[in-house]
């Protein structure tokens, strides 16, 4: 861990939190199959036909 | 000569109606008359770049021509790893990064003829839309004095857009090729995600960056992608996809393509007049026979926020060491920004990356239903005064670091193609740019788009005045 200042180290989590509630509001309803590799798929799925 | 752009400089050098030698020459006369105040280079690697274009004009002179870039002088953003020169990744170490593979994508460019002048300034490690740099000076804006290059690819931008060189290479982690193309007034390109290898750069988010050319013209930045793209063995993540003739399928007609216009998101905050320039450019390509309409985005803002997570963790733990052993080397915003990595949990990393997947299939599935490529403006504002976007608090610089990237960063997310290029300029005289993103690996489009634009344009942009 960095160690800064007391009010950087609040802030930074602050910041955590505020992202992580968006992360967790929008992934509440994922698949259980989803995962960071269908990304990789989702990609080669809508490249356009040859 | 400097004025060329990079296609007819190369076609002057086949004719041998220009050396690469006098083209090198004018470029380095170029830097030595206006870096001192524009800070466009790190490193020159002069006595290399002329001693190469000799003997590519020796080459040439034997019937030898290496490939569609020969003798034309190009520079490269300071976190590609070029064989004899430092990496600095804009730190105060000269040498942060070391490799020991050449960049790829600096290779081929090579291996097609490119001269290497050396290495671009760069916002430090990467982290920054602005271009400032606190070890090796602020990129300045060849537009407008005291104003922002744009970053993180803040040398490349200025490098093209005065005249320094013919085409230049960045990285696009969160807008860092499109930002400074836009306040530069040029071309920036950012592949689809896999299209060019990462290999032998510094990586700073493996999820989100991208390698890309800038250029004075779509038509430059497309014959550059044709050299740099396609599969590499060096980068795990490059696609096997043919890359195709994409120079070659510039002049086709955009009149069967639909072009989607946002109605939420990207037009929010954005002055009037950045606006008017991309409605234009809009008008114009409904002229040539685009059907152009509007269409609401799956929601932009939580890309950001899934980006945020995604760069933050992967930021904090590559550079790990520099923020853990040598905090005091980094500048204060830098150092919070990848601080706010070390406090996220492996929980929420991994469902961002999950919510990712998710939210580029939909994206994919609703959009390119409706349209070919949607169009929308690469920055809210023209570039800002360096005096405002770098005074006050971190919290403040980097909350203003957020809100000018904030229209570049969803794609990075979702991975897709996409060219930011000129669409005017403000009333005073600062670039206007616009951005067109297509279906993954269809870059073809895009570029096509983007040139039909630039075509009824007329010259792709005014040149700065500098001398």
């Amino acid at each position: 861990m960095i160690q800064s200042d007391s009010a950087g180290h609040r802030q930074a989590q602050g910041d955590v939190a505020a992202l992580a509630g968006t992360i967790e509001r929008a992934a509440g309803d994922l698949a259980l199959a989803e995962e960071p590799s269908n990304f990789a798929r989702a990609l080669d799925a809508g490249a356009p036909r040859d | 000569m400097t004025d060329l752009t990079l296609t007819e400089l190369a076609a002057a050098i086949a004719a041998r109606k220009v050396s690469a030698v006098e083209a090198t020459g004018a470029c380095l006369d170029r830097i030595a008359r206006l870096d001192g105040r524009l800070r466009a280079f790190i490193t020159l690697d002069a006595d290399r770049a002329l001693a190469r274009a000799r003997a590519l004009d020796a080459d040439l002179a034997a019937g030898r021509r290496q490939g569609p870039l020969h003798g034309v002088p190009l520079a490269y953003k300071d976190l590609c790893h070029v064989r004899g020169l430092p990496t600095s990744c804009g730190t105060k170490t000269a040498e942060y990064f070391t490799s020991e593979l050449e960049c790829t994508a600096v290779a081929r460019l090579s291996a097609a003829g490119a001269v290497t002048l050396g290495k671009l300034n760069m916002s430090e490690l990467a982290l920054g839309p602005f271009g400032d740099n606190p070890h090796h000076g602020d990129a300045g804006n060849p537009y407008k004095p005291g104003h922002v290059a744009g970053g993180s690819s803040s040398g490349s931008g200025v490098a093209v857009a005065a005249r320094l060189a013919f085409g230049a290479l960045g990285s696009d982690t969160g807008g860092s090729i499109r930002l400074p193309a836009a306040c530069c007034g040029i071309v920036g390109i950012k592949p689809t995600y896999g299209r060019v290898s990462r290999a032998g750069a510094m990586p700073l988010s493996w999820s989100l960056d991208h390698l890309g050319p800038l250029a004075r013209s779509v038509r430059d930045g497309a014959l550059m992608l044709e050299v740099v793209a396609g599969a590499d063995p060096h980068d795990a993540t490059s696609s096997p996809r043919p890359v195709g003739a994409l120079v070659a399928g510039l002049e086709r007609s955009p009149s069967e393509l639909r072009v989607g216009l946002p109605e939420n998101y990207y037009f929010d905050g954005v002055l009037p007049e950045v606006r008017a320039a991309v409605e234009g450019a809009a008008r114009t390509l409904a002229s040539l026979g685009a059907s152009v309409r509007t269409l609401r985005l799956p929601d932009p803002a939580v890309l950001v926020d899934v980006a945020s997570i995604l760069t933050r963790s992967e930021s904090a733990a590559i550079h790990a060491r520099v923020a853990r052993e040598r905090p005091d080397e980094l500048g204060a915003a830098v150092r919070s920004r990848l601080e706010v990595g070390f406090h996220i949990s492996a929980h929420d990393y991994l469902q961002a990356g999950r919510l990712r997947a998710r939210l580029t299939r939909e994206f994919v599935a609703e959009v390119f239903e409706e349209v070919d490529a949607v169009l929308a403006p690469t920055i809210p504002e023209p570039a800002p005064a360096l005096a405002d976007v770098t005074g006050g608090s971190v919290d403040e610089i980097v909350r203003r670091m957020g809100r000018f990237s904030r229209l570049t960063r969803p794609f990075n997310v979702l991975g897709l193609p996409v060219v930011a290029l000129p669409c005017g300029f403000s009333a005073d005289g600062r670039p206007l740019s616009m951005q067109i993103a297509g279906r993954p690996f269809d870059e073809a489009t895009v570029l096509r788009l983007a040139h039909a634009c630039e075509q009824a344009g007329g010259r792709p942009t005014r040149p700065p005045a500098l001398d």
